[in-house]
């Protein structure tokens, strides 16, 4: 019994749990007994093991905590006195936006469709790259016979000569 | 229904929607009333032989002859046909040019004609061209070939932009 109550001391004492009464009286003891200095430091130890090797884990937030975290910070929004717009003022400030979009909105959809039928949208845009000016195509319909296409850009013409064998 | 206060807000979009309406229609009433586009045509026989006498047929003009004879190294050019053609009025139309030589022109999207041309009722050659720089810049699209009955000759279809008639 005297044993286990030594033993708790010196833990005690490690872990800078004893009163200061009993400080030097544990210290003491330690000076004059070698077995309880090896426990003493046996216990140093493995405090020191368990210090640098016990794996640390962090314990997950528990759903209610987290939720309750928000509900604390919109209470203390609302403590703070941040004013909350009454229904007829969140309708009014719609009806101002709305006075003032659906006119501008609509205009400059009318004003879009009007230049796009001013300018017009040539046919097959985006489907196919723009043709130069000189660009032109033969056909050969010939069975028998061939089309050679020349142009002269100095005298501006074409020619497509057909050729039959 | 619609409160009262935004009633302001519908009509001026009503008002705009017709406007836009309006200025569509005035667009696409603009577009039918375009002027037609006038293509001169002419048959033009090529030779190093001199005029037959019994032929009515016409040197070609200055302008195409110069340029022609810059391409082409005939002595002579002679125009045996010419006939105007209309976009839209004759697209698709199958037009005699002369009583060999029949032509038909259309008009393709992308501001692009296309010329067929039958020789003796056959499906003789077909060329896509562009008809600005015709009508604009006064180019000439020739499709041409050699004359089967008479060697070394050779006859062109000359598609210009028509003189505007004052």
């Amino acid at each position: 019994m005297k044993e286990i109550d030594t033993f708790e001391r010196i833990q005690a004492y490690l872990d800078g749990e004893l009163p200061e009464s009993e400080h030097a009286e544990v210290a003491a003891l330690l000076d004059a007994d070698e077995s309880l200095q090896g426990l003493y430091d046996e216990l140093i130890e493995g405090r020191d093991l368990l210090r640098t090797h016990e794996p640390q884990r962090s314990v997950p937030e528990p759903r209610d905590f987290y939720w309750s975290k928000i509900a604390q910070g919109i209470e203390k929004v609302d403590q703070a006195g941040v004013p909350v717009e009454s229904s007829s003022q969140q309708k009014r400030r719609f009806s101002y936006w709305v006075k003032w979009l659906l006119p501008v909105g609509g205009l400059a959809a009318v004003l879009f469709l009007a230049m796009l039928s001013q300018f017009g949208v040539p046919k097959g845009a985006g489907t196919q790259a723009e043709k130069a000016s000189s660009y032109h195509e033969m056909d050969n319909p010939l069975e028998t016979g061939s089309l050679i296409s020349f142009r002269s850009n100095s005298e501006g013409v074409t020619v497509l000569w057909i050729t039959s064998d | 229904m619609f409160e009262f206060k935004y009633r302001n807000s519908f009509l001026s979009i009503l008002f705009m929607a017709v406007l836009g309406l309006g200025l569509g229609a005035h667009d696409s009433s603009a577009a039918e009333g375009k002027e037609p586009k006038v293509f001169l045509s002419q048959l033009v026989w090529c030779t190093d032989k001199t005029k037959p006498a019994d032929q009515k047929l016409k040197n070609l003009d200055g302008k195409l002859h110069r340029k022609i004879s810059r391409i082409f190294k005939w002595k002579n050019y002679f125009e045996i046909s010419r006939r105007d053609l209309k976009l839209p009025g004759d697209d698709g139309k199958r037009i005699r040019i002369s009583n060999r030589c029949e032509v038909v022109v259309r008009e393709l999207s992308g501001d692009q004609m296309e010329v067929v041309l039958y020789g003796d009722k056959k499906l003789a050659g077909k060329a896509v061209q562009k008809y600005g720089p015709i009508l604009n810049k006064g180019e000439f699209l020739v499709i041409g070939g050699d004359d089967k009955d008479n060697y070394g000759d050779a006859w062109l279809l000359v598609i210009s932009a028509a003189q505007k008639k004052k």
